[in-house]
């Protein structure tokens, strides 16, 4: 323990240096800009920041472009609750009840309460990698492709839970959302897959082109067609900007919640940090006493997710950390980054440069002080940014997406991609099809599909490894029993539905 | 939601006999993707040996939607449900028509189709964002020329200023042609 | 609103006039040159080349835009530059899959005839680890025990169809043994299953240094023609009795039909480059170590290239269509 104390110390006496602040404040600030602009691909700003950093000194670098990660990371939600636009996999949970809460003119206190559980979460989850980050690296190390499977089976049956509709359509949303992810280049023979022959779906359809379609070209479209009486009630009464009492008591379990799943599921890199938003998401549609309030403004339904959001970004750096494994493509960027510094990330910094490694933890705490000092003032601002006339507002949406899916590749297919993707989102909300799932099993579905196939291979066909494995067998049990609970009260409705007839 | 309400009624005919026409659409839909996956995974390669093979998740999958399609589909035929909610067609076309000029002029375009050749040259980011700004701008039935030029520059000089200039993109600005 | 599609139409019959204009007169270059790399951003490829541009800027004396247009494992970058005018201000990072890509699916393009080659880079170095744990001291132990054990041995590789993937079926062919191969998407993943014991090996570039240096991996063997300076006590795959040699060298192209005058100055800008100090320095970090190739030996071992790879691609029986 006192060496834990000692080694925080010297973490937050290199974090607190006013030139690692500095820099420290700065990452969080472009990242919050990136984050906030819809699609930008956060990947594609990082490597043009990187030359930068070269001239930094490491630490200074590392910490500047960590503080770029959490900044985006937590910019995104901003975005999926002012104009429902997804920057990732993990914020379309955020979508779900942070923008009903903004056309109930609660932004305010979506944003601030998502500003908030970010906040709690990141200073548990850093106390959490700085005492316990060696042990739990041997969890993530337990994890095979079997076990991977497992989980990814488990994210799905999450999926089907979040709908707020019918079941089977949820089911439906699923099972198309896992085909549209297998098109592209086969992982284990390199065949190309639906591809048509066409080169530019040889890597498949990426993420941003679809969220931002189901999400954001389609609520454009969907928008327009409402009168502006109608629509303009997100501008019509804003009520105040911060969360109120009751909100906070009503929020302060749902972040306590998220903040430990997302402790938990960040530390296994692939994946788990995903799960964990739309874990914690689920978790509390099914403890609530008010399921009924979950995709119609629960705030409880915005700080949970985003509590294990902000958690499990903190705890991904556990596997970078003491592994050397980048659970991301954002920190791959932050392993180059090192090695051009000269640090081989891995086991070693740890022993070999505790400044630097105990700095990084410091600075993370730091990091989300910053973020909090940063986004609770903005608040007002994006709250402001909804009384633009949503006529001139939708423009610069759509071209800010243009923008940012066209940055992602330079891939001019990419924008026309989204376009399509628009056209099916509008569709899909008119036939009471939710785009939610099948975003999530369009993200989840390469994952669960490898690590099957991976699976199959090491076990040489044998499917039981899937059950005799206790870590799978228990995630599997538990996908079960959540399907069967989510599918229950569809067949006693079914049942009462026919007696009606 | 609660589109149900305001959405009109559909009309007469075969459709008539549809109790659940959303339902019987969206399911037939699905039907259809079913279909087309099947046929388009068809030349993959399926189980070798304990190798999963490339078209066998497609095929599975393929199977269940066309199964979940039906059910749903058939359910829309009996159960009763909301009618079918109207399409706007302004709204969408002139959305599609601005992302598409992005997408033509940002980079420019050249390929073949079926043997004709497509050729836009690259028109640079500062005409793409404002000709999709100005065309998107339409979609709205609230249209006011001024304000709209206002804001279409605006919006033009702060992309530029936030996306070349600040966050270093490599985007080429002007017109140039290959 | 008419007025504005008149104004449009009236802008692109200008500025398709003004396409004519012929930017070849002046001197070369005479703007900003675009480097394509067909990865995205922030691999091992993107960073070296990145350096790469920015040491050759100096020599080149006008910047060098990097754009990164990932997909179809490095091929879709070459073929949309194939397209671009070939006045050499598009030029693109052609890499080893280029050569391997019409052997394998249908393509648009033919590297023989619609590229024109300007400089020969540099390598990768892959090498084989295995976990500190393991039994096999030695890369003979470990073909000899996968020998013995037909099917038992699991290794796994940054994706099927790399050059990773290639070279280890290649080994099997030649040893007569029978391993099962396990795609990853990247090092990462690689990695960590490998530490968690899934896999018994990983084939790899020097994606597995860290955990090689930390001791947590034996390397077994390297594939280069000469040993890493890295890892000076580690045998190539040659001294460990497999006559074989797999480093994926890579180098720069632009369209066919490029100016020799302009083929020569970029040649000449990017050697200095290759030369420079601060190039140097980030290969030596990046384990990679140069093979530079003139414009004419690049274009003869693009040549050969695409005769062996089509060997390989039909020995192996990979061809996908």
């Amino acid at each position: 323990m006192s060496d834990l104390l000692a080694n925080l110390a010297l973490g937050f006496s290199v974090a607190a240096a006013p030139m690692n602040i500095a820099f420290c404040l700065l990452g969080a600030l472009v990242g919050t800009l990136v984050g906030v602009l819809p699609g930008i691909g956060t990947v594609a700003t990082v490597a043009m920041l990187l030359p930068i950093t070269f001239g930094l000194p490491p630490v200074g670098a590392l910490i500047m472009l960590a503080g770029f990660y959490y900044g985006a990371q937590y910019g995104g939600s901003t975005t999926s609750i002012l104009v429902n636009i997804p920057g990732e996999a993990s914020s379309v949970v955020t979508c779900l009840d942070g923008h009903q809460m903004a056309k109930n003119g609660r932004a305010g206190a979506a944003l601030s309460i998502a500003a908030i559980g970010s906040f709690f979460a990141g200073c548990v989850a850093t106390v959490l990698v700085a005492a316990l980050g060696a042990p739990l690296t041997s969890l993530a190390l337990l994890f095979g492709p079997a076990e991977y499977f497992a989980l990814m089976v488990l994210g799905l049956i999450f999926a089907v839970v979040l709908a707020k509709g019918s079941i089977l359509k949820a089911v439906a949303m699923i099972i198309l959302g896992l085909l549209l992810s297998m098109v592209g280049s086969d992982l284990e023979t390199g065949a190309g897959r639906m591809t048509f022959d066409i080169a530019e779906l040889s890597d498949g359809i990426g993420f941003a082109n679809v969220a931002m379609g189901l999400f954001g070209f389609a609520e454009i479209i969907r928008n327009l067609e409402m009168s502006s009486e109608s629509r303009d009630i997100i501008n019509a009464k804003v009520s105040g900007l911060m969360p109120t009492r009751k909100d906070l008591i009503d929020s302060s379990g749902a972040i306590a919640r998220g903040t430990v799943l997302g402790s938990i599921l960040g530390i296994l890199p692939g994946g788990g940090a995903l799960v964990a938003s739309f874990a914690a998401y689920t978790f509390e549609k099914r403890i609530s006493k008010t399921p009924k309030m979950f995709g119609h403004g629960a705030i409880q339904g915005v700080a949970a997710p985003e509590a294990a959001n902000n958690a499990a970004a903190q705890t991904s750096f556990i596997p970078l950390l003491t592994l050397g494994i980048p659970p991301n493509a954002v920190m791959a960027l932050m392993v180059g980054a090192m090695t051009i510094h000269g640090i081989v990330p891995g086991p070693q910094v740890m022993v070999k440069q505790p400044e630097l490694f105990w700095g990084m933890i410091a600075s993370m705490w730091l990091g989300n002080l910053m973020l909090v000092i940063i986004n609770l003032p903005l608040v007002g601002l994006w709250v402001s940014l909804l009384r633009v006339p949503y006529r001139l507002l939708f423009p610069s949406i759509i071209v800010f997406c243009c923008i940012g899916i066209f940055s992602i590749n330079n891939a001019p297919t990419d924008v026309l991609i989204a376009a399509v993707f628009g056209l099916i989102g509008y569709w899909l909300v008119k036939h009471d099809f939710e785009p939610a799932p099948l975003v999530l099993a369009f993200v989840l579905g390469p994952l669960m599909e490898e690590n099957l196939r991976r699976a199959m291979l090491i076990a040489r066909g044998d499917a039981t490894v899937f059950l005799t494995r206790p870590i799978s067998g228990v995630l599997l049990a538990i996908s079960l029993i959540l399907l069967i609970l989510a599918m229950l009260p569809m067949i006693s409705k079914r049942r009462d539905e026919v007696f009606v007839e | 939601m609660a589109e149900g309400a305001k959405s009109s009624a559909t009309g007469g005919g075969i459709l008539a006999k549809i109790r659940g026409p959303r339902d019987f659409f969206g399911g037939l839909a699905l039907i259809i993707v079913a279909l087309l996956a099947f046929w388009a995974s068809s030349n993959l390669p399926g189980q070798q040996g304990f190798a999963f093979g490339p078209g066998t998740g497609p095929r599975i999958f393929a199977s269940v939607l066309l199964f979940i399609g039906l059910i749903i589909a058939g359910t829309g035929l009996i159960v009763k449900g909301p009618p079918l909610d109207t399409f706007a067609i302004r709204g969408p076309a002139y959305v599609m028509l601005a992302i598409l000029i992005f997408a033509g002029t940002i980079r420019g375009i050249r390929l073949d189709l079926a043997g004709i050749p497509i050729r836009i040259p690259a028109f640079g980011m500062v005409f793409a964002t404002f000709v999709s700004f100005m065309v998107s701008l339409f979609g709205s039935k609230e249209f006011r020329l001024v304000e709209s030029l206002i804001a279409a520059v605006g919006m033009t000089i702060f992309c530029v200023v936030l996306f070349v200039y600040l966050l270093g993109l490599p985007f080429q600005l002007w017109p140039m042609f290959f | 609103m008419k007025n504005i599609r008149h104004l449009c139409a009236a802008f692109a019959v200008a500025f398709v006039m003004v396409a004519g204009a012929d930017l070849r007169a002046q001197e070369f270059p005479a703007k900003p040159v675009t480097l394509v790399v067909p990865w995205p951003a922030g691999g091992t490829t993107d960073i070296g080349m990145r350096a790469l541009a920015t040491a050759t800027e100096k020599y080149l004396k006008q910047k060098i835009v990097t754009e990164n247009r990932p997909g179809a494992a490095g091929v879709l970058g070459p073929q949309q530059v194939v397209q671009a005018t070939p006045d050499g201000y598009t030029i693109v990072q052609i890499p080893i899959t280029v050569f391997r890509a019409p052997f394998m699916r249908k393509t648009t393009f033919a590297p023989e005839n619609d590229l024109t080659y300007i400089i020969g880079v540099t390598g990768y170095t892959f090498g084989v680890v295995v976990r500190a744990d393991a039994p096999w001291k030695t890369f003979q132990e470990f073909v000899a025990f996968a020998k013995a054990n037909p099917g038992k041995i699991n290794y796994g590789t940054p994706g099927a169809g790399t050059s990773l993937h290639l070279t280890m079926e290649q080994i099997a062919a030649k040893q007569g043994i029978k391993w099962t191969h396990v795609p990853f998407k990247g090092t990462a993943e690689t990695t960590s299953a490998l530490l968690g014991g899934h896999i018994d090996a990983v084939a790899d570039a020097t994606g597995w240094a860290p955990q090689v240096n930390a001791g947590q991996f034996r390397l077994l063997v390297t594939w280069s023609a000469a040993r890493s300076k890295n890892w000076p006590d580690v045998p190539t795959l040659k001294e460990a009795g497999v006559d074989l040699v797999s480093n994926s060298p890579f180098g720069i192209a632009g369209p066919k039909g490029m100016d020799p005058k302009v083929v020569q100055v970029l040649h000449d800008a990017f050697k200095k480059g290759l030369e420079d100090p601060s190039y140097v320095e980030s290969m030596a970090k990046l384990d990679q170590e140069a093979a530079y190739l003139s414009s004419d030996q690049y274009r003869k071992f693009a040549l050969e290239q695409l005769v062996e790879q089509k060997k390989l691609i039909e020995d192996l029986g990979l061809r996908q269509d």
